[in-house]
């Protein structure tokens, strides 16, 4: 064996390596034109309904699923950007979002904006907002049961017997738990003090912060957890797959919803056909398809639909939501609760 | 290529004074290599942590770490952590290995693989695990709960994450320590004996501290891994908060997203672990001596009660080491509905799995692992072979930049080759390649300093000897030294392999679609509350790396892997 037979061998191994990675790596899905890459933070339930309306809407169509929080998959495709891999994002993407992303979607909206209610239409010029998430309770009810109580509103929350045995989601980095913190400042005032003092007992009363969305429901259905801040859909789900230790509580003071958006990644590889499904999933027909048949979720279409897991909208106890003003102190706020948290935890 | 065949060497050298060879040429691609992979990446982690959202020079990010408590307990938070993980580890792992080593246990080779296999699961997989089983509502503590007049504490938290991490660190340090107590001389301890030194005070005149050098290198392994895991502490953390976990939250987060934040936080770890890491260097250079044993020391029979108490240590160590990914392997068949397991068993979850890129998960694991390892071995081969035989400045500068993944958390580096690699001409993000860059990248300084110490310890005569015969420079590179150095390099080459296929902290940054791997996919089931979902890809990667493990031992004469 000589040199040059050597130096083949190991440049032939690297080069060999690279193209097989760039091979199976970089490119697909830009030929097939009936390849969808979605990203979304949605559940499975939600998943598996939206791939067999669409499905039926579109025969031909190949639907990839990138699954992740709304955090991870606006950062991949943000890293993505030299090169997007993506088609369209679909869940997580709150109106409260503003134009944080204006560089990530494309600025597209589908012709159905007529067709929403008044107050979802969209408020960014590239969020097509098809469905909302409002803010409950998961409720053990062989916990409540079981320590004598019922647990109804916020107010409740605040018995020392459920110390430690309360969980949320983060709010610096969750969307779920920042729908949570939104509604409390809907129900007891923005940035009053009422809500602060009301934040900070509930702290006191020893809130466990979880890193995941999913967990104050599916924890409390473990019995983990007693309650779980949490939203509609997630307990829906879980009921209409079965859970029976938990109940759907909507808090008695009020409660309102975010409201989240459907969006083309920009530079998309295959954005026509993301376009026809959020034409669809946008117009009256998509959204009742997809609310009957998932029965969980809440969309902002003014079509009427019935949903088999959720009570009507006239049931609930509803606080008006003021997004914008959210919008602007979202981060103002996260600071204060980081601060806040950190002194009840961080020393 | 003749003239150099027939060229006296020394004439060879003399004409050429810089060394201009062949190895000249690789020592400068390695350069370039480690320029454009590693250095400007770091560059652009540095560069981002010091930026404002004008685009001016700020400190403002490092102030308002520094600033806050909060920000400063998560990494005091993950430095306790991790010295309690290092402890615990050592604690458990250099019994198992003194018992391993120095009696004729049944079952031993059953042993050495579960210890292996609990090393090599993701750490996150374990935690789940062992909130399913030692949860506020687990299996476990419902069974105890209802035995014991008392209520046991709650996995959560920094017990949870010691518990979990040490069950999974403490075979590193057990298959380092195999080695050290394998190379003390039995005409020592014989010695010792003599001396009046005798049985547990033997052990710790004698032979712990004959170890001491083996046991630091151990320790700072578990530190690092220990320090950089995020999996852990992201699922049973609750409160605790560590760094990796608040990194991850600056970048991935929802709401309060700051990639520059996230920056100057991982910079800040960085300079922690390069702290850790010289004060071990600096305690091992007051132990610098290395041992070879003569005579091995003769392996006894376990008898008596103390026979019967080294068997039920030994093998209720690797139950409970091996009882999460096996607790998993049973509930990936149970019935299930997302985070509801449900009575009655089936294929169902594999079923699921195989619509969520089973196929290609499993593929790129083993691709990744494959390719990642291939170049790592190459590299560290010649990069050793430089190191070693033709130290020069650059060469040991391409060294000691080696190293520095060594300190590096998973997520820093995931951070700087998206900066580095997100737009033209290297838009490398969401490809292959830059995952399997990632994997080489954060896993070669185990098997560069192995095959560096492998070299050192060969005589340059054989060489010598080859060069004399008429062989070239790199004949005898190639036919002599490389399988000389084989056994050292393989062993190291284990310990990237297990790394690499169960990488997470640096994957979760760079991963998507195409380049999701087994370990990613059971990550993002768990986190979406696919229970059933995630148990099935973990049992998946349990099995495969059973499996890989089984092959490899087929293949290695000895059945004591270093790692």
């Amino acid at each position: 064996m000589n040199r040059r037979t050597i130096l083949a061998a190991g440049g032939a191994l690297a080069a060999s390596a690279l193209t097989l990675a760039a091979c199976s790596g970089g490119g697909g899905g830009s030929g097939d034109s009936n390849h969808l890459v979605l990203y979304s933070s949605m559940t499975d339930n939600d998943l598996n309904v939206f791939t067999e309306i669409v499905t039926e809407q579109f025969p031909d169509i190949d639907i990839e699923i990138v699954n992740g929080s709304a955090g991870e998959l606006t950062t991949r495709i943000q890293s993505e950007s030299g090169n997007p891999q993506g088609d369209m994002m679909w869940g997580g993407l709150d109106t409260a979002d503003g134009d944080r992303y204006a560089d990530v979607f494309e600025h597209w909206l589908s012709e159905h904006e007529e067709d929403l209610l008044p107050e979802y239409r969209s408020p960014n010029g590239f969020y097509n907002v098809d469905h909302l998430s409002t803010v409950t309770f998961a409720v053990n009810t062989d916990i409540e049961a079981e320590l004598g109580i019922e647990i109804n509103g916020y107010e409740d929350l605040l018995d020392p017997r459920l110390e430690g045995r309360i969980a949320m989601a983060d709010p610096t980095s969750s969307s779920s738990a920042w729908n949570n913190i939104s509604n409390i400042m809907a129900v007891y005032g923005y940035d009053s003090p009422e809500a602060w003092d009301y934040l900070e007992a509930l702290l006191d009363n020893g809130l466990v912060i979880v890193s995941s969305s999913s967990i104050p429901f599916a924890g409390t259905e473990d019995g983990e957890y007693a309650v779980g801040l949490t939203y509609e859909d997630g307990i829906a789900a879980l009921l209409k797959s079965g859970a029976s230790h938990i109940r759907l509580v909507y808090p008695e003071e009020g409660t309102s919803a975010s409201a989240f958006g459907t969006a083309v990644i920009a530079g998309a590889p295959n954005a026509d056909l993301a376009k026809d499904v959020i034409t669809y999933l946008m117009s009256p027909e998509g959204q009742a398809a997809y609310a009957e048949r998932s029965g969980t979720v809440r969309m902002t279409t003014s079509a009427d639909y019935t949903l088999e897991y959720l009570p009507p909208r006239e049931e609930i106890t509803w606080v008006e939501r003021d997004v914008e003003w959210l919008t602007e102190n979202r981060e103002a706020i996260v600071e204060k609760w980081t601060e806040l948290y950190t002194s009840r935890n961080g020393g | 290529m003749t003239t150099i065949l027939t060229t006296p060497e020394t004439k060879a050298r003399r004409s050429r004074p810089l060394g201009l060879d062949i190895w000249t040429t690789v020592s400068l691609a390695l350069l370039l290599l480690f320029g454009l992979f590693l250095l400007y990446p770091m560059f652009g982690v540095l560069k981002e942590s010091v930026v404002d959202p004008d685009g001016g020079l700020t400190l403002s990010h490092f102030v308002r770490f520094l600033a806050n408590d909060y920000y400063v307990g998560t990494v005091r938070n993950s430095f306790v952590v991790s010295i309690a993980v290092t402890v615990v580890s050592l604690a458990i792992g250099v019994p198992f290995s003194y018992f391993y080593t120095y009696y004729r246990l049944r079952g031993a080779k059953l042993l050495f693989v579960g210890a292996v296999l609990s090393c090599m699961s993701a750490p996150f997989i374990g935690a789940y695990a062992w909130i399913l089983l030692l949860g506020r509502n687990g299996v476990a503590t419902q069974l105890l709960e209802s035995v014991l007049p008392f209520k046991i504490g709650s996995i959560y938290g920094f017990g949870g994450i010691v518990l979990v991490l040490s069950l999974k660190l403490f075979p590193l340090v057990s298959v380092y320590m195999n080695a050290a107590f394998r190379s003390i001389d039995g005409s020592l301890l014989e010695a010792a004996s003599l001396m009046g030194s005798t049985g547990l005070r033997r052990v710790w005149q004698v032979m712990i501290r004959l170890t001491v050098p083996t046991l630091l290198a151990a320790s700072l392994l578990v530190f690092m891994r220990a320090f950089a895991d995020f999996g852990t502490p992201m699922l049973i953390g609750e409160g605790y908060r560590t760094f990796t976990v608040e990194i991850y939250n600056q970048y991935l987060g929802e709401v309060g997203q700051n990639h520059n934040f996230a920056a100057a936080i991982g910079i800040i770890g960085v300079i922690v672990t390069a702290a850790v890491f010289l004060f071990q260097k600096f305690a091992a250079n007051r132990f610098s001596f290395s041992l070879k044993a003569g005579s091995p020391v003769q392996k006894r029979r376990p008898r008596g009660i103390g026979g019967a108490l080294i068997y039920a240590y030994m093998y209720v160590l690797i139950a409970l080491a091996m009882l999460p990914q096996l607790y998993i392997v049973y509930l990936s068949f149970r019935n299930n509905n997302q985070v509801v397991f449900l009575p009655g068993y089936s294929l169902d979850n594999y079923r699921m799995a195989m619509g969520r890129l089973l196929g290609r998960s499993v593929y790129n694991t083993i691709m990744f692992a494959v390719v990642a390892l291939a170049i790592i071995v190459l590299v560290s081969v010649l990069l050793a072979y430089l190191v070693v035989r033709r130290a020069n400045p650059v060469n040991n500068f391409v060294d000691t930049v080696s190293m520095l993944p060594y300190i590096m958390p998973g997520a820093v580096i995931g951070i700087g080759l998206v900066i580095a690699f997100n737009s033209p001409p290297l838009a490398l993000t969401g490809t292959a390649v830059v995952m399997i860059v990632m994997l080489v990248i954060r896993r070669m300084p185990y098997t560069i300093r192995s095959a560096t110490a492998t070299l050192m310890h060969l005589p340059m005569s054989i060489e010598e000897a080859a060069r004399s015969l008429g062989a070239s420079k790199l004949k005898a590179f190639w036919r002599i030294t490389v399988p000389m150095m084989g056994a050292g390099v393989a062993s190291g080459a284990v310990l990237s392999f297990v790394a690499i296929v169960t990488e997470m902290s640096a994957g979760i940054i760079l991963y998507n679609n195409r380049t999701i791997t087994l370990t990613m996919s059971a990550y993002v089931a768990i986190t979406r509350g696919s229970y059933g979902l995630a148990c099935a890809f973990s049992a998946i990667l349990t099995v495969l790396t059973a499996v890989l493990l089984a092959i490899y031992l087929r293949f290695t004469r000895e059945e004591d892997v270093r790692m």
